[in-house]
């Protein structure tokens, strides 16, 4: 095999490398902080599409229509649930209470998704189809 | 003294015999890692990767690539985790990282060593992870796991880049 061209022992640019990379972790780690103490925003979805969405920090109640009938979302206290649904099951309202962003709640049988996110919803988070 | 055209054939045999023998090693490697257990599960240190980067400076890249293709797709059916989510991550992670640390080690490699082309290959591997991870479940969540991710990827690319750093050493001497 022919020598080879290379470092055996740590060289400084690994150090420089280290520091930057850890640099970029540190922020990355304060931007995400950030990004959570953010005003968050109650995202209801009913058949594909955006019915509204609430900020967290006020309460109010939201009826929403799906194909079974009628849903009721509680936004209470800085967290969202879904008091009262029409599916047989009630998966949906014993997913919550959701206090925080990234959280969600389904009711597939209505076809109701309940969702909670930050500021701008979609803009801050990448678009993934 | 052998005709140019036996030496050709000597060569191309040696080479295949490299080549088979660095897939054995790589997809043992690769298989064997996911039975460490680690507190975290589907946390790895990237033993695999220091099969890798120990070929860096001995062979080209189209060699890299095949034996990592055969490790990844190999090593996970030995496993019994072909075509499933984990695969996916591992072979999105894993092909990209493989691509910048040949890339990093053709351009750098007078100003680096292995530890860091094993960070930048860690890094490499968690960002593309956690992006394919968000387009398997249509969901941008994962990105939240963004910084824990880059954190480990500091201190596993650490653990593997520094015991290549060994490795290298004692085999070269």
């Amino acid at each position: 095999m022919p020598e080879p061209s290379f470092k055996r022992a740590v060289t400084r640019g690994d150090w420089i490398l280290f520091g930057i990379l850890l640099t970029l972790t540190a922020l990355i780690f304060m931007r995400s902080c950030a990004f959570r103490s953010h005003k968050k925003y109650v995202w209801i979805t009913a058949k594909d599409k955006t019915v509204g969405y609430y900020p967290l920090n006020q309460d109010r109640i939201v009826k929403v229509q799906g194909p079974l009938g009628t849903t009721v979302i509680q936004i209470q206290g800085g967290q969202a649930s879904i008091i009262q649904a029409p599916c047989p099951h009630k998966f949906c309202q014993k997913m919550g209470p959701i206090p925080s962003h990234g959280r969600i709640m389904v009711c597939i049988p209505n076809r109701i998704i309940v969702e909670i996110k930050g500021k701008g919803g979609n803009k801050t988070d990448a678009v993934t189809r | 003294m052998p005709s140019p055209d036996e030496r050709y054939k000597a060569s191309h045999i040696e080479r295949t015999v490299q080549f088979a023998l660095f897939a054995v090693f790589a997809t043992g490697v690769h298989a064997l890692e996911s039975l460490v257990t680690l507190p975290i599960p589907w946390l790895r240190i990237g033993f695999a990767h220091i099969v890798t980067m120990l070929m860096l400076p001995y062979f080209g890249a189209k060699f890299i690539l095949g034996i990592f293709l055969i490790r990844v797709c190999v090593g996970s059916a030995l496993v019994g985790k072909l075509f499933s989510p984990g695969f996916l991550l591992a072979f999105s992670g894993g092909l990209g990282a493989t691509l910048v640390m040949l890339c990093v080690y053709r351009y750098f490699h007078e100003f680096l060593s292995f530890w860091g082309i094993s960070l930048i290959g860690a890094f490499t591997h968690n960002l593309l992870q956690v992006t394919t991870a968000s387009l398997v479940i249509h969901h941008s969540a994962t990105f939240l796991l963004l910084p824990y991710f880059l954190a480990l990827a500091l201190a596993t690319g650490t653990i593997s880049g520094l015991l290549t750093n060994r490795i290298h050493a004692w085999q070269i001497s």
